[in-house]
């Protein structure tokens, strides 16, 4: 769509000058806070400063131009015309910060002492991280983040609008960024369908009980004939990928919890055996595992890709839930069995919450594998268990591409990985728990 | 309300000895504290008590009932542990609530309970914190408010104050002691502290090595220490231990004179050693006195001054220090010879070859 070898295209000036605008906005406030300003004040002129920036960037890169065309590598030279570019105005940025003056005070008792902060500090924190330049330069560090963030996310956006396109929209170029939404993409997706001639669609036009979806079907003279494929092949993803989920989060908990409680003989080797499973790429066993599959009856069966996914995450589940277990002192529960309660209650009401963490971080990602598994899922379904992942490939067949089907089947089957992480992310950043455990 | 009896309890890890065959019994009502200097085995009987840890062998008795294998929960015994164990995930006030609702009571029971007991260890206004965010005596006061709520038939407390600031502890000393002066609960409460020994215990229960040394109240701890383990741990400084040899009703000292045993004593002696035999003469600081007229010699070799009393520490003539309280005023320059004199009362002995004292027949 866009390459960096094209001359100053417009997407990365656009890109460019948001970025030096977003330094600008949030390091300028930095420094005019600790001089003594107001923080809108300093965002204001950090957001004029940041228009600069981004100008002299451009000007800056265009003026490279000459130098990094004598370099016979296009890529590199506009890389490095960047990259210098970026160094100059970094340097210019960081002179221009000792041209703020301080602001004047009414009264001499609000004066801090020399180099500290403007205001005083209640909050706890250490005396590096209030300074003004670290500030700013996380500031700086931040915007950079956000903006690579940013970038990571624009196959997503792109892959939403595409979604909603109609067919010329989607495989126009220049690419359209202004478009009408429609949702042809999806119904495509989701239906089986028939072509109609003309004089089949007056008659079909007739019909008094057409829903929505068969009236924007209609403009693209095409009758809905029933649900499509990719609806069974979500649900079978979403069936496999939780039970499997929910299955190696269980049994991992509870083996970890024996791992890590229990005297059990052997216990180390058992442990160093569960792990070995991670040791050879799954794709070294998908022929055995398919012929046994098939011997089995658990060819294309739910069951079958459960008891595999399952398989697969439970060591996973069980080293990293073991650890979290490890982290809880086991006079928790043992308060809890002295006060009058069953190993299992102890097990249920302290030891689960207190490993909610490390719960909610294997869910994750047992579900992440569960549900982007691709080569099992395409060697060991044909279609009664198949699920998403080897099916969207398969939307690409002969003749016309339906992107906008595409881009919407891939949405669809983002959607949940989205929903269980978001749900879980409470648990996921809240990283170790608040002991009231006493070391001494 | 409770007694708790231990017959031959005996804990081995391995073949390593936590805790050697020992025999307790804790009477109804009585605080009793297991004293000793780390990983001697304090913890490890505590916790056989409570059933968080099997026996080895022996026989543990809750009111005459043999429950060596019954399940905690059966016990109906309240544990306070060492690092207070409060659930993270919990606020102050489930925390507390946790045990009753093991046992199945109404809402208004809980909550009046948790309300009564908050009162009393005055947290009411730290109800809603998580124990993450509470101060260490904070934690300290849930943890026990969590154990005090549920009227348990005995209180086990792992050094409970081992994790809390020097001067907090004192507070939470009297509060503890308080606490149960007014319920009048059966205790047993381990330290490796002997000043909170002796504060708090009805009685005394010390152990070193895995074994017990010596059950008794913290009188007979303190001035019959029943071998020379207890004599050297009791007290801060320890009791002071003198070797000599025992001949003629006097105790030679190398080079530093003879102590004439008081009258009571020679008998006893004499069982012991016959007519000649070394023996180990022990006394307090406070029943040494420097005086002109001592028949003890020894030269200074530091003063401490404590606010109230002077600590005198004295070199005999075979080097050993010897610490002697003497009043404020007095003043010795280190380096001076001084006499010093024993209380007769307050002298004990014992046979360097078996470190127990020796025990006089009939006591006055
Ligand atoms: N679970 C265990 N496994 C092996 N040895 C242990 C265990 N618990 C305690 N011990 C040992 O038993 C001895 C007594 O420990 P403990 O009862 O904790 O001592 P204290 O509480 O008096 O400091 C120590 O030597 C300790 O190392
Ligand atoms: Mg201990």
């Amino acid at each position: 769509m866009f390459g960096l070898d094209i001359p100053l295209p417009e997407f990365w000036i656009a890109y460019f000058s948001l970025f030096w605008l977003l330094v600008g906005a949030t390091a300028t406030p930095v420094i005019f806070r600790h001089r003594g300003y107001s923080r809108l004040l300093g965002i204001l002129i950090g957001a004029v400063i940041g228009l600069v920036c981004a100008v002299l960037f451009v000007v800056l890169l265009a003026a490279l131009k000459p130098l990094a065309d004598l370099l016979d590598r296009p890529l590199l030279g506009t890389l490095l015309s960047m990259v210098i570019s970026a160094a100059v105005i970094l340097v210019l940025l960081v002179r221009a910060r000792r041209l703020v003056p301080e602001a004047r005070y009414d009264t001499a008792g609000t004066r801090p002492a020399t180099g500290g902060p403007h205001t005083p500090v209640t909050y706890s924190a250490r005396v590096d991280q209030v300074d003004p330049n670290r500030q700013a330069w996380q500031a700086i560090r931040a915007s950079v983040v956000v903006m690579l963030a940013a970038l990571t996310l624009t196959p997503v956006v792109w892959m939403s609008m595409t979604a909603f396109k109609s067919y010329p929209d989607a495989v126009a170029s220049p690419p359209k960024v202004a478009f009408d939404p429609t949702m042809e993409g999806i119904i495509t997706l989701l239906t089986r369908r028939r072509q109609m001639t003309d004089e089949q669609k007056a008659v079909y036009a007739q019909n008094e009980d057409l829903n929505w979806a068969d009236r924007v079907m209609l403009k693209s003279g095409q009758a809905i004939l029933g649900q499509s494929d990719y609806v069974k092949r979500l649900r079978n993803s979403l069936i496999i990928a939780s039970t499997s989920t929910v299955l190696s989060v269980t049994l991992g908990l509870l083996s970890a919890y024996a791992f890590s409680r229990f005297r059990i003989p052997g216990k180390g080797d058992l442990l160093f055996f569960i792990l070995s499973t991670r040791m050879l790429p799954p794709v070294v066993v998908t022929i055995p595992i398919f012929l046994m599959y098939r011997q089995l009856g658990l060819y294309d069966t739910h069951a079958g890709l459960i008891l595999l996914y399952t398989a697969f995450n439970l060591s996973f589940s069980v080293w990293l839930l073991k650890g979290f277990i490890d982290e809880i002192p086991k006079e928790y529960e043992e308060a809890a069995l002295v006060d009058g309660y069953t190993r299992l209650q102890a097990f249920i009401r302290i030891v689960m919450p207190e490993a909610m963490t490390g719960i909610a971080a294997t869910t994750v990602f047992c579900f992440i594998f569960a549900w982007n598994e691709y080569a099992f899922a395409l060697m060991l379904t044909a279609d009664k268990a198949r699920t998403a992942p080897p099916h969207i490939p398969s939307m690409i067949g002969t003749g016309l591409v339906e992107w906008a089907a595409i881009a919407a089947g891939s949405l669809f089957f983002l959607i949940p990985v989205v929903i269980v992480t978001f749900a879980l992310r409470k648990y996921l950043l809240r990283g170790v728990t608040f002991g009231a455990i006493r070391q001494g | 309300m409770a007694e708790i009896q231990l017959l031959q309890v005996e804990k081995k890890f391995g073949e390593v000895h936590a805790v050697k065959p020992m025999d307790l019994t804790v009477h109804d009502g009585e605080f009793v504290v297991l004293l000793g200097p780390s990983g001697c085995g304090k913890t490890t009987t505590l916790r056989m008590i409570s059933g968080l840890e099997t026996t080895t062998s022996g026989t543990i008795l809750l009111n005459g009932r043999d429950v060596t294998w019954a399940h905690p929960s059966e016990r109906d015994i309240a544990f306070v542990f060492q690092f207070f164990a409060l659930y993270s995930h919990m606020t102050a006030r489930q925390n507390i609530a946790f045990p009753l609702q093991a046992q199945g009571e109404s809402k208004e029971t809980v909550n009046q309970r948790v309300a009564e007991v908050s009162r009393l260890l005055q947290i009411e206004h730290i109800l809603d914190a998580r124990p993450g965010a509470l101060s260490g005596g904070d934690q300290q006061r849930v943890a026990l408010a969590r154990a005090l709520v549920r009227r348990p038939a005995a209180f086990l407390m792992d050094e409970p104050l081992g994790a809390l600031d020097a001067d907090f502890r004192e507070t939470m000393r009297a509060e503890i002691k308080r606490l149960h002066i007014d319920n009048q609960a059966t205790t047993v409460y381990v330290t490796h502290d002997q000043i909170e020994a002796m504060a708090m215990g009805d009685r005394i229960v010390v152990m070193s090595a895995a074994a017990v040394q010596q059950v008794g109240t913290p009188t007979e701890i303190y001035h019959d220490p029943a071998s020379l383990f207890v004599a050297r741990f009791i007290g801060s400084p320890g009791m002071n231990l003198v070797t000599g040899r025992y001949h003629g009703g006097q105790v030679h000292l190398p080079d530093c004179g003879a102590y004439t045993v008081p009258p009571q004593w020679i008998a006893p002696l004499n069982t012991a050693f016959g007519d000649d035999g070394d023996v180990i003469l022990g006394f307090r600081p406070e029943a040494a006195q420097v005086t002109p007229q001592g028949a003890l010699s020894a030269t200074v070799y530091a003063s401490d001054l404590h606010g109230s009393y002077t600590m005198l520490h004295l070199e005999l003539c075979d080097q050993t220090i010897v610490h002697v309280r003497s009043s404020r005023q007095s003043s010795h320059p280190i380096g001076t010879a001084v006499q010093f004199d024993l209380d007769p009362a307050m002298v004990r002995f014992f046979d360097p070859a078996t470190e127990a004292a020796i025990v006089p027949e009939v006591r006055a």
